[in-house]
């Protein structure tokens, strides 16, 4: 009989009928002795322990767990390499058990008079391991735990755990969980691939609404990451999953990690668009060639890395922080290397410059010219001919070669703007700029988006900057063929002119120069990938909020319908200077009622100039933002302004 | 190629300030005396082609005309190693090649005379270019050929090119030494009057404050006409580097002017520059090589010794700026130019205008790569300034001496347009007085009253209809 126990203690496989049978039939009353009754009760618990742990083991170890059905519930969560290899490590755990009871019936059939305390015996040394293997299952089934998690919930345990031999089993369960994630986590760094069908990285892809519906299931965008047609819009689809992000990976780790597989991923995409000639020449295998630039030969030395890391006993934070820091760093100084170097970072930034940040004056002033030139010949002005005025000029100015990458165009999506004022089509004009590889990290949508918010502000200034100069033309003129304009028209004209001066000038030098000097710095500086991008979005911040622009942007995000309410104040009024600026510069200078009309936009013009001082200064006193006490210092240089108000309110 | 300007050089003179102008260019834009791009300058990032065309075989050709009456200044151009580079049908001499014997009245009707001439070349040039933006006039006001031919083109010009801007650069004479031209008051006075009627800005070049520039700050004891020149080429070498290095902005005349010049009479600029050097004495650079700053260099630009105008002592102190564009170059950090405009005015180093908001403009602008300079830090300032007028105060006063006593005025009367009286050197006087007492009134709070209360001219009002039928098509 304590032969059939041994047996049943190794036959844990099947279903258990045989260990059941002892306690349905009577064979335990007539053989065991009253006082073995407890001692045997104690062996079968601990053997239905056992039992639960080897059926998990069996159920998501195998490849065909139909013959159990109690995991049944198990379903939604079940189906993840993680959770196999959970369960694979647990058979491992298990391995040294079955060794003691082999050794145990061995040693039972040599001699027959041993008892049933000494099976007890020998499973009780094994109890804390099986105790432990159960707590772990318990932990997994209930909190649902699945691919990263339990990685983080056995690193948690293996923590509390001070015992060397048992800290010897959790290597021996979490070994086969520590392959998958370090494969994974080679993939993505080394490949740039993601293997997950069940979500199990902490990194994952994130359908955007036209993939979700286009791509049936997951399996089809593995594959599609597989055959490496990433398109470009795929790689910012890659984000931090926190749900899977174990605790020992930081999240500026994560980020990092996030980087260095996008990084990996741009060098697949763009350099086929790059090159296609090269790449319809070998269909095949062209990637790994463009992924290999990258790596320069050093991706063994980082997949041993991590293989290495693979072999550790335990996920020692520090050794894998090393590790993904040390390849974060080579990445993104290689990355930084290929674009300063060969993409010419610097000249990038400056066509940038030139043309988003309107660097080339000259260029938009013949724009501009053109766009009048045009208005000329059709009365209606439609989306075309600022595309088409953008291209003329491009062509005067003889440098087609460095707009190539720029497209002008009117979106035409949204109707806020009343049609009565001009303005109103600027401020859907659209700048595209195909930005060569590798920049694609620098110009995330957002980014461009950001960038054109800035260049529709400075071109809207440009313009009514060039129609009060035609204005001061046809002045200067009158003067000289002794037409007389009022003087006060002439007055009026200064100040708005004035105001868009420096406004621009603001703009232009305390604004853009400097801190594209900061930028370009950066990138001089060798400095490697993620600092610049970094040095990239805090200049494109701080453009945005000293030019006034920065809660227009966030508010328009939030809710369509209020923009007027919700706009930065600041930007609110300069907007009615705008419009201000818009409605003189159409004005017919020597009929009779023009004076008239000058005079009441000139009161407006006071009204909004008043206001603009008085919030720049309340919000100067208020805090010490420094770009807002540039532009009251220009604006109100001498005075000026903040005294007409003074003389205003005396009178 | 929009935007261009053409070059007109007057008289000896102009001729010999634009040939500075020109050898200054085709430096600072790696351009070999005979028009080819040296190899080194292939790639730049400037405008060549404001001043510049391209010639079948790609050399550069100035946007130059030279206009003379004697050959002497130009036949020292044409025998230069720079002769290739203009365009020899755009440089004409007088076929008499007699001059205009420092007379206004002889250069005036001789431009009348060869205008037709004179036109071909104009209006050839400017139908060559994509869309002229404006003409630059360089000439000196004492002379014959460049005051009297100067005011006579100045005038065609403003009625045959009524949309293009005319600047000038204007060379005062020097006040302080005794001129072998007599009749230079009247001279001065009668372009004066077309610089304020037919001009739209004027740069006004004071040979007194340059000389006592080059005296005083390159310590030369008797400094040549070359050394002046160097001095009038860097100005306007620099005064158009916005147009010629192109930024975000002033990248054209009338960006660069409008900002400047707030009402039409006002339009005479100052010009400052900081810091000068001698490069021909070499021992001596060691000792001129400052530190420079942005601060340092726009505080040096408001010092009243550094213009290139000698306004006089201002006794009653009221004299103020109208407006101040201030061109820096060098290696500048943005940043330090917002400090310098807030030191500016916390010790009120400059004063403005009570009738209206000024400040001091600043832009920053690139400079050539390959015209080395010892300081790190240079600036040029356009200013528009009231004291300005005591320039002309000096002129009628002269102009007055002369008049009352009916002096020289024969030479004058052998002229077509004194044939009948002298009523044009008395209505220039009127108008260049006008001037002074407009700049006066600018230094006051009423200015605009005064300027509204202005009397009209008496040809004003038949002109306006004239003025409504273009403005239309502007």
């Amino acid at each position: 009989m304590l032969h059939d126990v041994i047996v049943s203690c190794l036959s844990l496989s099947g279903k258990g009928i045989s260990f059941k049978k002892f306690l349905v039939s009577n064979v335990v009353d007539e053989f065991v002795h009253p006082c073995e009754r407890s001692i045997f009760d104690d062996i079968i618990g601990t053997l239905n322990y056992l039992n639960e742990i080897v059926r998990f083991a069996k159920y998501f170890g195998d490849n065909n767990p139909h013959d159990l059905s109690d995991f049944k519930e198990a379903e939604e969560y079940s189906n993840g390499s993680y959770l196999k290899n959970f369960a694979k490590g647990i058979e491992i755990a298990l391995e040294e058990y079955y060794s003691e009871i082999a050794r145990l019936e061995s040693y039972y059939q040599k001699n027959s008079t041993n008892s049933l305390l000494y099976i007890h015996n020998a499973l009780e040394t094994q109890k804390p391991v099986i105790l432990i293997l159960r707590k772990l299952i318990i932990d997994a089934r209930t909190q649902k735990l699945h691919g990263c998690g339990l990685l983080q919930n056995l690193r948690n345990q293996q923590h509390d755990q001070v015992d060397v031999r048992m800290n010897h089993i959790f290597s021996k369960i979490t070994k086969p969980i520590k392959l998958v994630f370090y494969s994974h986590l080679a993939h993505w760094l080394l490949l740039g691939m993601i293997d997950d069908p069940h979500n199990e990285f902490f990194i994952s892809y994130k359908h955007s609404n036209e993939n979700a519906t286009k791509t049936s299931s997951e399996k089809s965008m593995t594959s599609r990451t597989y055959l490496s047609s990433v398109s470009e819009e795929d790689i910012w689809q890659y984000e931090i999953n926190m749900a899977q992000l174990p605790l020992f990976v930081s999240t500026i780790l994560a980020e990092k990690v996030l980087f260095v597989g996008q990084t990996v991923l741009l060098f697949k995409v763009d350099r086929r668009r790059h090159r296609s000639e090269s790449w319809t020449a070998k269909t095949h295998g062209s990637y790994c060639d463009d992924v290999s630039e990258l790596w320069d030969g050093k991706e063994s030395v980082f997949s041993k890395m991590i293989e290495d890391l693979n072999d550790e006993n335990r996920i020692d934070v520090i050794r894998f922080e090393s590790v993904i820091n040390d390849i974060k760093k080579f990445v993104s100084q290689r990355l930084s290397d290929i674009a300063v170097i060969e993409d010419n970072l610097v000249h990038q930034m400056c066509l940038i410059k030139h043309f988003y940040l309107l660097g080339r004056g000259e260029f938009y002033l013949e724009f501009l010219r053109q766009m009048r030139i045009g208005a000329k010949g059709f009365s209606n002005k439609n989306a075309k001919s600022y595309t088409r005025a953008f291209e003329i000029a491009a062509n005067e100015m003889g440098i087609v070669d460095e707009l190539e990458n720029f497209t002008l165009s009117v979106q035409k999506h949204s109707n806020d703007f009343e049609d009565s004022c001009e303005f109103g089509i600027w401020q859907n004009l659209h700048l595209k700029y195909n930005y060569k590889w590798p920049l694609n990290l620098l110009f995330s949508p957002t980014t461009m988006e950001r960038y054109n918010n800035v260049f529709r502000h400075l071109l809207i200034i440009r313009k009514l900057q060039y129609d009060l100069q035609l204005v001061w033309a046809r002045h200067k003129w009158f003067a000289k063929t002794g037409a007389r304009v009022d003087v006060k028209i002439m007055n009026f004209r200064n100040h708005l002119t004035f105001f868009l001066d420096n406004l621009q000038y603001y703009i232009q030098v305390d604004v853009l120069e400097s801190q594209f000097s900061i930028l370009i710095n950066v990138i001089k500086n060798k400095a490697d990938f993620e600092e610049i991008q970094r040095a990239h979005s805090i200049f494109l911040a701080n453009v945005l909020s000293q030019c006034f622009l920065l809660n227009d942007l966030i508010d328009k995000k939030k809710n369509n319908q209020t923009t007027m309410q919700s706009q930065n104040p600041v930007y609110g009024t300069i907007l009615e200077i705008f419009s201000i600026c818009e409605k003189f510069s159409l004005l017919d200078s020597i009929e009779e009622d023009t004076l008239k009309q000058v005079i009441t936009l000139e009161e407006k013009f006071h009204v909004s100039i008043l206001g603009l001082i008085n919030l720049l200064a309340s919000i100067k006193s208020a805090s010490s933002f420094g770009p807002l006490s540039q532009f009251l210092l220009r604006l109100d240089y001498k005075h000026w302004f903040s005294a007409d108000k003074t003389i205003k309110s005396a009178a | 190629m929009p935007s261009e300007i053409i070059t007109l050089q007057l008289g000896q003179c102009g001729n010999q300030i634009g040939f500075e102008f020109w050898k200054r260019l085709c430096l600072e834009h790696g351009i070999s005396p005979s028009g080819v791009l040296e190899d080194f300058a292939t790639d730049g990032l400037d405008r060549k082609d404001v001043f510049f065309y391209q010639a079948d075989d790609d050399h550069y050709i100035p946007r130059a005309v030279l206009l003379d009456l004697e050959p002497r200044v130009i036949n020292t151009i044409m025998t230069s190693a720079y002769s290739k580079l203009y365009n020899p049908e755009n440089v004409y001499l007088s076929k008499h090649g007699g001059g205009a014997g420092n007379n206004w009245a002889s250069g005036y009707s001789q431009g009348d005379k060869l205008q037709e001439e004179i036109f071909d070349i104009i209006d050839r040039e400017a139908d060559g270019s994509d869309s002229l933006e404006g003409f630059v006039l360089c000439h000196s006001i004492a002379g014959g050929t460049g005051s009297g031919m100067g005011s006579f083109l100045m005038e065609r010009l403003a009625d045959r090119y009524p949309k293009k801007l005319i600047q000038t650069y204007s060379v005062f004479p020097n006040q302080e030494e005794i001129s072998d031209v007599v009749v230079q008051p009247y001279n001065s006075m009668l372009t004066l009057r077309r610089l304020i009627t037919a001009a739209d800005s004027v740069v006004v070049l004071d040979n007194t404050a340059l000389n006592r520039i080059a005296c005083d700050r390159l310590h030369l004891q008797n400094p040549t006409f070359t050394q002046i020149n160097t001095l009038v080429s860097t100005i306007m070498s620099v005064s158009t580097t916005t147009l010629r290095y192109p930024s975000y902005m002033n990248n054209n005349l009338i960006g660069l002017t409008a900002p400047l010049i707030p009402t039409p009479q006002l339009h005479f600029l100052m010009t400052g520059y900081t810091p000068l050097t001698n490069d021909a004495n070499l021992s001596n650079q060691a000792v001129n090589v400052r530190k420079t700053t942005v601060l340092d260099v726009m505080r040096r630009l408001l010092q009243p010794k550094n213009m290139m105008v000698s306004t006089g002592p201002d006794k009653t102190n009221h004299h103020c700026y109208i407006s101040i564009l201030n061109i820096i170059q060098g290696e500048v950090d943005p940043t330090q130019v917002h400090k310098s405009l807030q030191r500016i005015r916390e010790r009120k180093l400059a004063q403005f205008i009570p009738w209206g908001p000024t400040s001091i403009q600043v832009a920053l602008s690139r400079s050539s790569p390959y015209v080395q300079s010892s300081h790190r830090v240079s600036g040029l300032m356009l200013a528009n300034h009231t004291s300005i007028c005591s320039l002309f105060e000096r002129a009628l006063s002269q102009f007055d001496k002369l008049r009352k006593r009916g002096a020289f005025l024969d030479q004058f009367r052998r002229e077509d347009i004194f044939k009948d009286d002298l009523s044009e050197l008395d209505e220039s006087r009127e108008i260049v007085d006008g001037l002074v007492q407009e700049y006066e009134a600018a230094t006051r709070v009423d200015y605009l009253e005064f300027s509204a209360n202005r009397p009209s001219k008496s040809e004003g009002d038949t002109r306006s209809e004239e003025a409504k039928s273009v403005k239309s098509d502007i």
